[in-house]
């Protein structure tokens, strides 16, 4: 290994610094050899000396990198390049042995990173001249920075109108003199965008540049730090906050629908508040929990370095319009199952930065036991340097259900209730014949259920604000926001959110010392129905008695009839009030020190508390007097937190042509989930339901779960001569979800890329050609995604006593057994860049395989209980391409045009499956298939002589009554197809003419769903149906697909129709393409803005899920939900001022 | 310059003697730290050892049962088997427009999407379970004095064998788990009716043996001795064992503990001097399932559930039974008759005033009854006089019928109909073990098949154990 000495320093304090650089080299060098056969040749701090005659430019600059470590950028071969120069340096700075060497040339450069930017002056260069000016002119000191206040040396300052330019010092320093306060000064540096000025009054002046970089050069928030998508060699995607600004919602997850590849978000209910599935790269882990509100597979979500103490679990506990909570082992009400609170409703997509999506290995590994489902890194907006800001942003909006299924008016109800009971051949006179729709009810009544419960429209406003600036040394962003929407039900239901929250950045002088500090708080406030029974009451007969008298108060009894013994009143449900109130502070503190060159420690605090209040009333007046009406209130909490501390060092350190980047730290994390639960009855007055203590009889019961994670990372990353890249993450992990002796894990990746358009053979012969790059990794990641406490048998209390005595029952089965789940993922990848980057491709092909399946594997109830959470040598592959394609169409002076496009192919399968055939899993799963895959009956059609369900049998035999799986036999079912998309993505297309901007984004899905026939009762029964079924069979010889109406559960007809729903009847293709969101904007110009102090204004108007082209059986082919309510769609008007 | 260089120098020097050694310790106490991912049990809940650690605990654990035996819904037991074998059978009807109901009705439950029939199903094993954790925590706790660990087991075993037996009768052959082992209970198969019948003999034995013949000071609301034996009678009765029924019922009949109540309206009051076993229910403000869903709480509306013809029209006249135990309300001009042994729904009482009657005397003169006429000490004579004492709390007359076993059979049988209808499936399982079913039924419901006699195993149970099988009739 050589080393060259820093001569300067005395004996001492030089070895103690040899010692320590060559302790830190002999470790980076270790771990590099023992991945990569590079002859690292260390050099000392980036201290050059030359002394040359008559060297061509560029053998002076190799030279300078061989000893620096800087490398140089040109974009293209300058002539300029192969110049003689004459350099005489002794260890010099890379500022000074640039300066020399560009002397008297017509080339200037820029220093970022370790990268010197080479590029041609664009006007002829008269440094230091200066034409005097006549008038009484003002001396002005000023300093050029980038936006992180680090200085530009080399900028060019020129005033406008006369050919004087002159240039920035090391230092980013420049001085004028005796110059007209009125001049307009252009300052205008490589890599940044030129800013025009006026000095007016002022002598010293600091200008802060905003970096202009490609898509392939910008920051990309990973794991621990950052990378641009240049020399990443990871499957990260990035969410701009433009393109979350341009959608109006209220859930940052619905901003992500379609725009990133293998990420797939579903939303659960169009109802204000209501979650967000969220799935990436596909379903890893078998779930044989669907229905108990448990998604599989979501990823890890951070907020500002700090896991997000909920996650993506729902945060209610009682069951509202959003959240029908499923019935124990049930499928869930309204076809819903993972309906609930979403918790990122606190969380204000106006103070989000960017968003990174996280999926391969060498993206996901360093974060180990939790990365298995890939990571999305939410980042919020911060400061920056310039002078304050004060931004306004608000928009109002109107939203209402895209599309719903018409359904049957009076008569065709009518037609269909008789026609039923005529083909079952009963009576009406028959005196067991249950028809209260048709014998007690008034059948010359009609109301539209439809329209009376979710016809309506909603409102939305939403109004953000925030002050930022800073100088190079503080920044500072303070932002307060808030939103309000209401439902479109009958009642008054919203959706409130208001938030501010805080950005603070702050590096001493010498840039030594950093301070971050962020912090977040929100407020969030659902007010809903109690029961959700409201989502169905579309379905009541359209003769269905008036719902309140003519006093207000709710009919129950209809001539004798007790409306609360089977249909009820859903009116009723719009008294049960429900509110959810959510209290949510994310705040970071970092403290970072650059204790020597190239080698910082820093630490990171991170805190999130997540409060959650819930109260649900059922007061008397909302009950049926006949069916013993209990006033009753429950209170709710349900506290989620987390904190976590991370020692980090980093060393960077350029070894020959090649830079080196090594991380280490360290994981305390601990979270806590504490849930109380009171449930008051017997108020004496239902004006006291928000009280506890005037509840006549009360019960409580709580929940506790602590998790503790302990983690010891570290990444190496090094890159050769601009042109190699390794990457080797490793981390051994320690949750305390495990048992002991199984608590820790070791997980780790390693990746390379090669960028082959630096080969100068590429770069030589194909000059359209502006990237490329190859780029594989491969990893393991785990997933601990199950309870606490689980391998401990544990006892609870009962709800309620026994003769004054409260009892235990017992919580689970317990296993000692179980630990992580590893997904090992490998991920290989192209990137193309064409016409100096204007179209951009990315091509990824991964193959994720989830082993040794952590799950709560299910049981049959004899056990006593419905799963045990356990290891499972099952594995599950999920393969797939994600192509990304990013372009500028045109680009003119007054006109561009931008294109994205995203399209993913995944492909999920379960590869083997040990004993599938006695397991629980039999049936459900199939090796070789789809964990989506579905299996049914195989529906021939409607009989045209008897109008009743065929079904063909598993030997090909036209059957009515087609036999349902039992024990190991699988009767007649077959596989039917696969619930997962096809190909999925989304395409942007954004227009800019002279400040008017349109942008137009695209979501599809090529997809099998459920449609509506699998979920609707049977037609002829006393509950109203679409009138899509009016095509039903009705003679012999009837051709159609929609059986005859039936309602006795004897008939041969009834059973066909519930065989239908587990039949391929029940599912047809529910592709789509969705207009997602569609918003134009004009800039208003900012010269007769300047008036009246205005930065700039911008008005817009934005739609989402403006239309949906589908040919969807059902009512949305997203949710698949026909007792729902399908995705909104908004339109809203907005103005956007920045002062 | 130079100065400041080597005084900054100075200084990071003294950083890093402070950061590197913190940054090395952190690290590797990180890598061998699994005292900071050890946790303790969660505040709200206790493990297994320390339930059964001292009698306070334990004998909270074995009231766990109770209170889970008494939830407000319609399951395996309260209601459940009262309700759904009562619409299978000739006792009820129902107005709910339920599909589920619909189904018990018309004796052609789906195995598939019948709810009800799966929950009838889960709670009866989710509290065999909790019995069986029992047990073997019992059994295994040192903390605990023998007389007190007697009872509780014996506690234990007692309603394990009640469960057993309302399952066995329900389903048939049922998986017969009576440990908490999963990895053994996941994948039993079906045990026949014999070796079910089998373990409740043994298990009533013991809890015989175990029990104490007082209640202490809990009163009726937890099973002592009596309680044992009376089911052992039952369960004799049930297995044609005729001369062990009549020796076990004459136990309770004979201890002096139990009497008729002389009033009707009083026999299902809390601490009823007829009950042998009574449930408390333990919903603040509630009564008793049963009265909740049975008795309209006002009189304009139809009952949740009407008794049909074949009960209301079996009573002889006078029976002060069909006065005080059925009760109507009249809707447009048709009367609803409904069940109104329990008379109370919802009332707010912090304690109940009717509890839920399980087992009681009156039962165990008709099980001797029919032993006795089944040819048991006494005969025929001695089958009669205890047919009386019952037929004459209800103010009717002796029986002045033929002495032939089978007419005084014929009348033990209508006696049962009559005295424990809307009882806990009594008549169902009667009209079964009697070989009746089938003639009964065949005429009182449209398309009677006798494979209805037996529920069908719910088939997500029979997915999730591919041991499993399915009853006769039910393979679709």
């Amino acid at each position: 290994m050589e080393f060259i000495p820093v001569s300067k320093l005395s004996h001492r304090k030089y070895k103690a610094l040899t010692k320590t650089v060559q302790i830190m080299k002999l470790t980076v060098l270790l771990l590099l050899t023992a991945c990569l056969q590079v002859g690292a040749r260390g050099y000392s701090q980036g201290k050059i000396t030359i002394s040359t005659k008559d060297e061509a430019l560029d053998k002076v600059l190799k030279e300078i990198t061989k000893q620096s470590g800087y490398y140089f950028w040109s974009g293209s071969n300058l002539p300029e390049l192969s110049q003689k120069v004459e350099v005489h340096i002794k260890d010099a700075t890379i500022q000074e042995a640039m300066t020399q060497c560009l002397r008297g040339s017509t080339l200037t450069y820029t220093i970022s990173d370790k990268m010197v930017f080479i590029k041609k002056v664009e006007l002829p260069q008269t440094p230091q001249k200066q034409e005097q000016f006549t008038g009484k002119g003002i001396d002005v000191k000023g300093r050029v920075t980038n936006e992180q206040g680090e200085p530009i040396p080399g900028a060019t300052i020129t005033l406008k109108g006369t050919n004087v330019v002159i240039a920035s010092n090391d230092k980013g320093e420049f001085t004028l003199k005796d110059i007209d306060p009125e001049q307009i000064v252009v300052i205008s540096s490589v890599g940044f965008e030129a800013q025009s000025l006026k000095f007016g009054g002022k002598n010293t002046f600091i200008v802060v540049l905003k970096q202009k970089v490609g898509m392939l050069d910008e920051t990309m928030v990973i794991g621990y730090g950052t990378t641009t998508q240049r020399f990443s060699v990871g499957a990260v995607s990035k969410v701009t906050s433009e393109e979350i600004e341009s959608q109006p919602v209220t859930n940052p997850l619905a901003a992500l629908e379609g725009r990133v590849p293998g990420l797939v978000v579903t939303q659960s209910s169009g109802v204000p508040g209501a979650s967000f599935q969220v799935q990436i790269r596909g379903q890893n882990t078998l779930n044989p929990n669907v229905g108990q509100g448990v998604y599989p597979d979501n990823p890890l979500f951070i907020i500002d370095g700090v896991p997000f103490a909920p996650q993506n679990a729902n945060i209610n506990q009682f069951t509202s319009l959003i959240g029908p909570q499923p019935l124990p082992g049930g499928q869930g009400q309204y076809n819903n199952p993972y309906g609930g609170l979403s918790p990122f409703n606190s969380i204000n997509p106006a103070d989000i930065e960017s968003v990174e999506v996280l999926r391969d290995a060498d993206a996901t590994s360093i974060y180990g036991s939790r990365g298995a489902n890939g990571v999305v890194l939410i980042t919020t907006r911060k400061g920056k340097v310039g002078k304050t800001k004060l931004g306004i942003n608000a928009y109002t909006g109107e939203n209402m259900i895209t599309h719903a299924m018409p359904m049957m008016n009076r008569q065709q109800y009518l037609r269909m209730r008789y026609e039923a009971i005529e083909n079952d051949g009963d009576s009406l006179s028959d005196p067991n014949l249950y028809a209260p729709d048709l014998l007690q009810f008034d059948t010359t009544k009609y109301t539209d259920w439809k329209q009376k419960f979710i016809g309506g429209t909603a409102h939305s406003v939403d109004i953000n604000t925030s002050v930022s600036g800073g100088t190079v040394n503080t920044t500072f962003l303070i932002g307060a926001g808030y939103h309000n929407e209401n439902t479109i039900f009958p009642g008054d239901f919203s959706e409130k959110r208001g938030s501010v929250n805080m950005n603070l950045h702050h590096s001493s002088t010498d840039r030594h010392l950093s301070l971050d500090f962020s912090a977040n708080y929100s407020y969030d406030q659902n007010n809903s129905s109690g029961s959700p029974s409201i989502l169905s009451a579309f379905t009541l007969p359209p003769d269905y008695p008036s719902l309140i008298d003519g006093k207000g108060n709710l009919v129950w009894n209809y001539n004798g009839f007790d409306l609360g013994n089977s249909y009820g009143n859903p009116l009723a449900y719009l008294k049960n009030k429900y509110l959810a109130q959510t209290y949510n502070l994310i705040s970071h503190f970092q403290i970072s020190y650059q204790v020597l060159t190239g080698l910082t420690l820093r630490s990171s605090f991170g805190y999130n508390t997540l409060d959650g209040h819930e109260l649900s009333e059922t007061p008397l007046a909302s009950q049926d007097p006949a069916q013993y009406p209990i006033s009753s209130s429950n209170f709710g909490t349900n506290n989620f937190q987390t904190w976590i501390i991370e020692p980090q060092a980093e060393y960077k350190k350029t070894i020959g042509r090649g830079k080196a980047d090594v991380l280490l730290g360290g994981t305390f994390q601990q979270n806590t989930n504490a849930l109380t639960q009171i449930s008051g009855s017997n108020y004496t007055n239902d004006a006291l339901l928000g009280s506890v203590s005037a509840a006549g009889s009360t019960n409580a019961s709580d929940g506790y779960t602590l998790t503790k994670y302990n983690g010891f990372f570290g990444r190496l990353n090094y890159i050769f001569d601009s042109r190699f890249i390794i990457s080797l993450n490793g981390r051994r992990d320690g949750s305390s979800r495990f048992g002991p002796g199984k608590q820790f894990g070791d997980f780790g990746s390693i990746g390379g890329g090669w960028i082959f358009s630096e080969e100068s053979y590429i770069k030589n012969n194909f000059h359209f050609f502006s990237f490329g790059k190859l780029k594989v990794s491969y990893g393991t990641t785990g997933s601990n995604s199950v309870l606490d406490y689980q391998y401990i048998p544990r006892w609870s209390t009962t709800t309620y006593s026994y003769q004054g005595t409260r009892g235990y029952e017992p919580v689970n089965l317990y296993n000692p057994d179980f630990s992580w789940a590893v997904n090992r993922k490998l991920d290989g990848g192209i990137e193309l860049g064409f016409l100096k980057d204007r179209i951009l491709i990315s091509a990824n092909w991964f193959r994720n395989r989830c082993g040794n399946q952590l799950i709560s594997y299910p049981l049959p109830i004899q056990t006593g209980f419905y799963s045990v959470t356990q290891n499972f040598p099952a594995l599950v592959q999920n393969t797939g391409w994600e192509i990304q394609l990013v372009s500028t169409n045109i680009k003119t002076k007054h006109f561009t045009w931008n294109s994205s496009y995203n399209i993913t192919i995944p492909n999920n399968k379960l590869i083997s499956f040990a004993g599938l055939s006695s397991s629980p899993y039999f049936g459900t799963y199939m090796v070789g298939r789809s964990l989506n895959f579905i299996q049914g009956f195989k529906l021939l059609g409607v009989n045209d002589t008897t109008g009743v369900y065929e079904f063909l049998s598993a030997k090909g035999i036209p059957t009515y009554t087609p036999s349902q799986p039992n024990g190991s036999s699988s009767g007649d079912y077959q596989v039917l197809g696969n619930r997962d998309p096809r190909f999925y993505g989304g395409l942007n297309n954004a227009f800019n003419f002279r400040g008017l901007e349109l942008t137009v984004f695209i979501q599809y899905s090529k997809q099998l769903g459920l449609n509506y026939l699998g979920q609707i009762g049977t037609p002829g029964s006393q509950s109203n149906e679409p009138n899509a079924l009016l095509s039903r069979w009705q003679n012999p010889g009837d051709k159609t697909d929609i059986a005859k109406f039936t309602q006795s559960s004897g008939s041969s007809a009834f059973t066909g129709w519930n065989d239908l729903p587990i039949s391929s009847g029940a599912y047809s293709d529910a592709s789509f393409v969705r207009l997602k969101t569609l918003s134009l904007s004009y800039i208003l110009s900012g010269r007769y803005m300047s008036n009246v102090s205005i930065e700039s204004c911008r008005i817009y108007i934005s739609a989402q899920n403006l239309f949906t082209i589908t040919r969807y059986k059902g009512n949305d082919p997203e949710t698949q939900n026909f007792n729902g309510v399908p995705p909104l769609k908004t339109i809203a008007i907005g103005l956007k001022f920045t002062f | 310059m130079k100065n400041k260089y080597n005084a900054f120098f100075l200084k990071e020097i003294h950083i890093i003697s402070i950061w590197l050694p913190l940054s090395c310790l952190s690290i590797i106490t990180t890598l061998s730290c699994t005292k900071f991912v050890k946790i303790p049990s969660p505040p709200n809940q206790l493990v297994t050892a320390t339930v059964f650690a001292d009698s306070l605990d334990a004998n909270a654990a074995i009231l766990g049962i109770y209170i889970n035996m008494m939830p407000t819904s319609r399951l395996f037991t309260s209601g459940g088997i009262t309700i759904y074998t009562g619409l299978s059978s000739d006792e009820l009807f129902y107005n709910t427009g339920n599909s589920d109901e619909s189904q018990f009705y018309s004796n052609s439950i789906s195995p598939i999407s019948n709810g009800a029939n799966d929950q009838l199903w889960v709670s009866a094993y989710e509290l065999i379970y909790q019995t069986n954790a029992c047990i073997e925590g019992l059994n295994a706790s040192n903390g605990l004095s023998v007389s007190l660990k007697k009872q509780l087991v014996g506690e234990a075993l007692f309603i394990r064998a009640f469960l057993y037996f309302n399952l066995t009768n329900i389903y048939g052959s049922v998986p017969l788990v009576t440990s908490t082992d999963y990895k053994i209970n996941a994948v039993l198969p079906r045990a026949s009716s014999a070796a079910i019948y089998m373990q409740i003999d043994g298990d009533l034995n013991i809890a015989q043996s175990f029990l104490p013949q007082n209640y202490g000071t809990t009163g009726n609301f937890r099973p002592n001795q009596f309680a044992a034996t009376s089911l052992l009678a039952r369960v004799y009765l049930y297995q044609r064992n005729w001369d062990s029924a009549e020796i076990a019922s004459s136990r309770v009949i004979n201890s002096g503990n139990y009497n008729l109540v002389p009033i009707l309206n009083d026999v299902f009051l809390a601490g009823s001097n007829e009950g042998i076993w009574q449930l408390v229910p333990v919903f603040p403000g509630l009564e008793t399932t049963e009265g909740y869903y049975f008795v309209p709480s006002n009189v304009f509306v139809v009952p949740k559930y009407t008794i049909g013809p074949y009960l209301l029209n079996t009573f002889e006249s006078g029976d002060q039974r069909r006065v005080d135990w059925i009760d109507s309300n009249v809707v447009n001009g048709v009367s609803y008759y409904y069940p109104y042994k329990y008379k109370l729904g919802y009332d707010g009482n912090s304690s109940p005033i009717e509890n839920y009657m399980v087992l009681r005397l009156a039962e165990q003169y008709l099980i001797r009854a029919e032993a006795e006429a089944n040819g048991a000490a006494g005969g025929s004579n001695a089958a009669i006089g205890d047919l009386n004492v019952v037929r004459n709390r209800a103010g009717l007359p002796n029986y002045l019928g033929s002495t032939s076993p089978d007419s005084v059979l014929n009348s033990i049988y209508h006696e049962r109909k009559v005295e424990l209808f809307c009882e806990w499936g009594h008549r169902w399982f009667d009209l079964k073990r009697t070989s009746q079913i089938n003639a009964v039924l065949g005429t009182e419901k449209v398309g009677w098949e006798a494979d209805a006699a037996l529920y069908p195993i719910p088939s997500a149970e029979i997915q999730l154990n591919p041991y499993l099988t399915q009853n006769d009739g039910y393979e679709n």
